[in-house]
């Protein structure tokens, strides 16, 4: 941590309020507040790209990621799966190179040439686009295998954080447990959607053999971690800008049964669960009830329907949330006030009798102010505390 | 919807609704065989089925892969009737170039816009995702379109929408073809603040808008 005068200053609001407010450790904060009950404010998860987290750590001074997590008062910290030492990843001349099912992914750069410039993993070429039957899908020589990871040094890994912090198993962002997700990877967004409406036995065989290959890989990482895990997180977009991406009825016959199956594996080793989905899926919510969801991530704003007040309202006493700020406006174009107000709105609105948690509702993209990335942390401490 | 057996103009219409694509290519030959005209199957069918399907998608009676799939049925019946309509000019509404702007590979919501274009009349050529800037200019000059659509989701690819509308007014461009935005982080706001002439919230409105354009341009 740098000393120098100005970035004591600027670390000095954050530093006070915590100070003011802060009595518990960050585990036990959390652990609260997915309890149901009330810690000393509400805690706070961290979701930013790498080059924020680069310029946040350049403004605040701080020296590693680590550091800044620490001071920013990240109450979480992700593990991110087993060692990877299955197949190697074949390359490819045109520069793609092949995931963990054998999707052929290549890197695209965004906001090329302004000052918000990035890359992330983009799909190229889907392996199962082109399969027209059953027997072909299954031949599928790329399927992945919970062998190919190392499990050995999971607890090591989620350990090193307790018991100061709350460990959240994150997985990869491109193999976390999903099953539309991966399906879209292999098939083809297009595709798997029309697969959906028109070919239930393709979407069934696929579908089966991730949710085999993620029910075996999550019991052997729990094992491994052997108490180590404090939340399970898995991720698979099912809502859009203005509603969900399929209807209730098709997410109940495809999905849901997966969608429990994880949860129950979780469960069983006593671990709670988060589940990130982008967009509005307040339809689907009374069904991740029933299946047993503790926690419910994202929760985008300016989607339909997903007005934090309105769903800690319908749904708080039975699920936890995590998310609520956002990214598609408030953050990248909103001033710093306009932040303030929206963390006042939320904290205003979900935090009673706990079950909330503060986070973006997704990364905090490149093109946020460093302005705004201050006045959203200020905000969390300043109206957090209860 | 109740489908007439003895109407195949209706039969026509809840094939595509239902997404049946074999039926609805069965239907839109029976109704030429019925002796209707080209545009009255396209008009009084084809597109009104869409039009419905909109309206499913809009109250969240359908979603995206109904969408998905009476849109395909449209395009193979579109494939049939358009080359049988006897004045070639009457074919289209207008021509459109669309993509996803540089830097981003999103393209479900293009997809669909550009699917509802075309069964709405349009006639779209789509350069996919990732599109350079210069590619879209390339391909409005040589299509010689009256549209230009763009979409994108990642906020910090806005900008490339933004230098997109200010190289087709550099092209001298700007006036003839008219330029449609969207995408999830696209206000109306954005839309005015880079000079571009339309902003559509969804695919159906994306279609009101480009009709609205091109009605103004007449």
């Amino acid at each position: 941590m740098k000393e120098e005068q100005i970035f004591q200053d600027r670390r000095a609001r954050i530093n006070e309020l915590r100070a003011k407010t802060e009595r518990m450790s960050h585990r036990q904060r959390a652990m609260m507040a997915v309890k149901h009950q009330e810690p000393d404010r509400v805690p706070i998860d961290n979701w930013m790209v790498p080059e924020i987290q680069k310029r946040a750590m350049e403004y605040y001074g701080c020296d590693t990621y680590e550091e800044l997590q620490r001071f920013l008062g990240v109450d979480f910290r992700n593990n991110y799966g087993p060692s990877y030492v299955g197949l190697s990843f074949k390359k490819f001349p045109d520069g793609t190179v092949e995931d963990l099912w054998g999707v052929r992914r290549k890197v695209v750069t965004y906001g090329k040439g302004t000052a918000h410039e990035g890359t992330y993993s983009e799909v190229a070429e889907s392996p199962l686009a082109n399969m027209k039957t059953v027997e072909e899908i299954t031949a599928y020589p790329r399927w992945a295998s919970p062998d190919w990871w190392d499990y050995a040094k999971v607890k090591e890994d989620c350990a090193q954080y307790h018991p100061e912090f709350c460990v959240i198993n994150v997985g990869d962002r491109l193999d976390r447990t999903a099953q539309l997700k991966p399906m879209m990877y292999l098939r083809g967004i297009q595709q798997a959607f029309v697969d959906l409406a028109l070919s239930p036995k393709i979407v069934e065989v696929i579908r089966d053999r991730i949710v085999a290959y993620f029910t075996e890989y999550n019991h052997r990482v729990f094992k491994a971690a052997d108490g180590e895990i404090d939340i399970f997180m898995m991720g698979d977009d099912m809502g859009g800008q203005t509603g969900p991406l399929i209807s209730l009825e098709m997410w109940r016959r495809y999905f849901k049964k997966g969608f429990k199956a994880f949860i129950d594996i979780a469960h069983e080793y006593g671990i709670p669960v988060m589940y990130h989905t982008c967009g509005d899926v307040k339809a689907l919510i009374p069904d991740f009830i029933e299946c047993g969801l503790d926690i419910l991530q994202s929760l985008q704003p300016r989607a339909t329907n997903m007005d934090i007040k309105q769903l800690k309202h319908e749904f708080g006493k039975d699920l936890c949330f995590q998310g609520g700020m956002d990214i598609q406006h408030t953050l990248p174009l909103g001033k710093p006030e306009d932040v303030r107000e929206m963390v006042k709105y939320a904290m205003d609105a979900a935090k009673a009798g706990g079950g909330y948690i503060v986070c973006t509702a997704h990364n905090i993209q490149v093109d946020t102010p460093i302005e705004n990335v201050t006045a959203l942390f200020e905000a969390y401490h300043e109206f957090g505390a209860y | 919807m109740s489908s007439n057996p003895a109407n195949p103009l209706r039969q026509l219409e809840c094939a595509i609704v239902k997404g049946h694509t074999k039926k609805a290519i069965t239907m839109a030959e029976k109704c030429l065989e019925a002796g209707l005209s080209p545009r009255v199957i396209i008009d009084q069918g084809v597109l009104k089925a869409m039009e419905e399907v909109g309206k499913k998608w809009k109250v969240y009676e359908y979603f995206i892969p109904n969408v998905l799939v009476s849109a395909m049925a449209t395009k193979l019946c579109l494939n049939i009737l358009r080359p049988l309509l006897k004045v070639p000019g009457s074919r289209f509404l207008g021509k459109a170039v669309a993509g996803t702007v540089e830097g981003d590979i999103h393209d479900i919501g293009k997809n669909i816009v550009v699917m509802f274009m075309e069964s709405a009349g349009f006639e779209v050529v789509d350069l996919g995702v990732d599109v350079p800037v210069g590619s879209f200019i390339k391909a409005v000059k040589k299509e010689k379109a009256n549209l230009l659509l763009l979409s994108c989701l990642y906020t910090v690819n806005m900008k490339a929408m933004e230098d997109t509308v200010m190289a087709l007014a550099k092209a001298g461009l700007k006036g003839k073809v008219n330029t449609l935005i969207g995408g999830a982080p696209i206000t109306p706001g954005f839309a005015t603040s880079i000079g571009a002439d339309g902003y559509g919230r969804d695919a159906l409105d994306a279609v009101r808008t480009a009709r609205e354009l091109i009605h103004a341009r007449k």
